[in-house]
């Protein structure tokens, strides 16, 4: 099989907050290929963001540090590019659609405006028959009017579609989707999804696919990754992992999800908060959470390792002996 | 919006009788009268003939029956003659606004060309030396009282070096000069007054555009600049700066009092044929019909400046430019 189209290795992000180190991305480890869409799924501030982020290198320079690791896209090191190089990735074989499209576009300029820039940047040259049609791509109603309006004047479900034409406008290899629907009402959602399935085949695009969500990952991704305070805890085929989680987490996950013909009274939660990441428990991070804590949990860290065709990392499959660590 | 102008603009009227009120007020409370520099001060002058001039003037009337008939007068536009030389008001002052806004608009638009590189580089280099000698640079300029730094460049560049005239705004021999001369002797003579004026006023808006700027990049959009692509010069000049600058408009607004009453002290350290000058002599003279006028026409261009400020803010801003359409 040929290189994978993303191929992270190793990553750590830290910040710094309050002048503590924040520890938000250790170790992570993914592949994606051609193609393909990965869901990468956990609570909010597991680093999951943090980590779609740092792929582009869209982390503030000032606060955030990536003290190792290595990011390949189509074997290039994306960390070691220079500025130039940079840019002309950005917008172009990967791009990037982010959570909230009430602050994502900028408010004193025209939809359009904002979308042939970015063609313009990437060589492609202000057209603006080309900027409709590309409107008209993400299904937006009267593409003219959408092209002169102002992002205050259309709505939050119109300004994710035209972020979505902003995505796709350069035809990009790889799109990165940080909870591309939170912010969503839930009809919306389905739409916006639907939407990007079409286009994901059309294109031939590849997804990253930030949720927290795994309603939404389930049917839509062909592998999934949950991360958990900044590490990759169960990753695997999506049908599997759906189907029979290994890690207590996940498996947790799993049940907080609303069933749409079971509904048995109170929704399972999982206790507690997840951890703060400038001082993540010792051991297995989520051991104090954990339903299936026992002893080695809070001595030993578990490592990521292969269990039945995916990987897992839980005293549960492997002792934390037989892990060498 | 034209509804909301008009009655912004309907609003104006009481609030300037209010400020005419109460610039009479004042004037009438301060010490001495106007017939006092040519009789008191005059052996000559008889106490008939004191009495006659205060007749004549109507200063013999209660204050309110005095300021009634100023603002008789004001309603056609007739400021009166000044009690010193007997010239219509108006022409008194007509003959030297052009001078002060001549020098401060000048002075503005040196403080906008050098202020906004300076926040814009403190911005994008936050905490580096730059930032930080830059920061230094602009503080000793708000630092430091403008006469003795005025005296300074005086002393200087006029007296020392030779290089420049320090005091009046054109040469004896002006009238013969040729046009090229002419604006040349002018720009010669304004040099002292701006640069220092400028200098003085760096601070302000370079620091304004500078926290604003910080401000700005950390919003959603600039990331979504960055995200599709474009160059970061461009990020910053078209994404950031354009949301930067939208507040200014509104700080130029209040700088207009400045712009068009001129200062007293800096028009007569520099011997400067201005408002501020006008103002300060009528006021030594007790000159009524000068004061009155000085501070009405001021009053009157700063409001109107200041509606016209809210104008522009609303039309640069499309959020507000479109608001109930």
């Amino acid at each position: 099989m040929a290189d994978p189209l993303l191929k992270i290795e190793n990553l750590s992000v830290d910040y710094r907050r309050h002048g503590k180190r924040v520890h938000a991305v250790r170790d992570v480890s993914l592949e994606l290929n051609e193609g393909e869409t990965l869901g990468v799924v956990g609570e909010s501030g597991c680093g999951k963001s943090t980590l779609a982020m740092a792929v582009l290198r869209l982390l503030p320079d000032r606060d955030s540090r990536i003290p190792g690791g290595k990011i390949f896209f189509r074997s290039q090191d994306l960390l070691a590019l220079d500025a130039e190089p940079l840019r002309r990735i950005r917008g172009g074989q990967i791009a990037v659609i982010f959570q909230d499209p009430f602050s994502a576009l900028n408010p004193v300029l025209t939809v359009g405006d904002q979308l042939e820039e970015s063609m313009e940047v990437h060589g492609g040259g202000r057209d603006r028959a080309k900027t409709l049609s590309l409107l008209e791509r993400v299904r937006l109603p009267d593409p003219e009017r959408i092209y002169r309006a102002y992002p205050h004047q259309i709505s939050g479900g119109q300004r994710q579609r035209a972020c979505l034409a902003l995505a796709i406008a350069n035809r990009p290899a790889l799109l990165i989707a940080d909870e591309p629907t939170t912010a969503l009402d839930v009809t919306l959602q389905k739409e916006i999804l639907d939407l990007l399935d079409g286009l994901r085949r059309d294109l031939k695009m590849a997804i990253l696919f930030i949720t927290h969500n795994m309603g939404l990952v389930s049917q839509r991704t062909d592998r999934l990754a949950v991360m958990y305070a900044g590490e990759i805890v169960e990753r695997g085929k999506t049908a599997d992992v759906m189907s029979a989680p290994l890690h207590p987490y996940t498996a947790a996950l799993l049940r907080s999800l609303p069933r749409l013909h079971k509904s048995a009274g109170k929704l399972p939660i999982i206790p507690g908060q997840p951890p703060d990441l400038s001082a993540v428990p010792g051991g297995c991070p989520f051991h104090p959470r954990c339903p299936r804590v026992f002893d080695p949990c809070a001595e030993h860290i578990p490592a990521l390792l292969p269990h039945e065709g995916r990987s897992v990392s839980c005293h549960l499959y492997h002792s934390p002996v037989a892990a060498g660590r | 919006m034209p509804a909301y102008f008009a009655k912004r603009l309907l609003f104006l009227v009481p609030l300037l009788v209010g400020i005419t009120l109460v610039t009479f007020g004042v004037m009438q409370l301060a010490p001495g009268k106007p017939t006092d520099m040519v009789t008191d001060m005059n052996v000559k002058a008889s106490a008939e003939a004191k009495e006659r001039l205060i007749k004549l003037y109507g200063l013999d009337k209660p204050w309110h029956v005095q300021y009634w008939d100023w603002l008789k007068r004001f309603a056609r536009l007739d400021f009166g003659r000044s009690f010193r030389d007997d010239r219509p008001v108006l022409r008194k002052i007509g003959e030297r606004l052009p001078a002060t806004l001549l020098l401060n608009v000048s002075s503005l638009l040196l403080i906008f060309l050098i202020a906004l590189p300076i926040g814009i580089l403190s911005a994008v280099k936050q905490d580096s030396l730059w930032d930080k000698s830059l920061t230094v640079f602009v503080f000793i300029g708000f630092s430091v009282p403008t006469i003795w730094l005025a005296l300074l460049a005086m002393i200087t560049f006029g007296l020392k070096l030779g290089w420049l005239p320090i005091s009046g705004l054109r040469s004896l021999t002006y009238d013969e000069m040729s046009l090229g001369a002419q604006c040349l002797d002018l720009a010669r003579h304004l040099a002292l007054p701006v640069l220092v004026s400028a200098f003085t006023g760096l601070a302000g808006l370079s620091r304004y555009v500078r926290n604003g700027l910080l401000e700005v990049i950390r919003q959603d959009y600039i990331r979504t600049a960055r995200a599709k692509g474009l160059p970061e010069n461009r990020v910053i000049l078209k994404h950031a700066l354009r949301n930067t600058l939208i507040p200014v408009v509104t700080l130029v607004g209040l700088l207009l009092p400045d712009l068009i009453g001129g200062s007293f002290i800096f028009e007569t350290i520099f011997a400067y044929p201005g408002m501020g000058r006008l103002g300060f002599d009528a006021i030594m003279a007790r000159d009524y019909p000068v004061i009155m006028g000085v501070g009405t026409i001021a009053a009157l261009l700063t409001l109107v400046g200041n509606f016209l400020a809210d104008v522009a803010y609303a039309y640069v801003d499309p959020r507000i430019r479109y608001q109930g359409k």
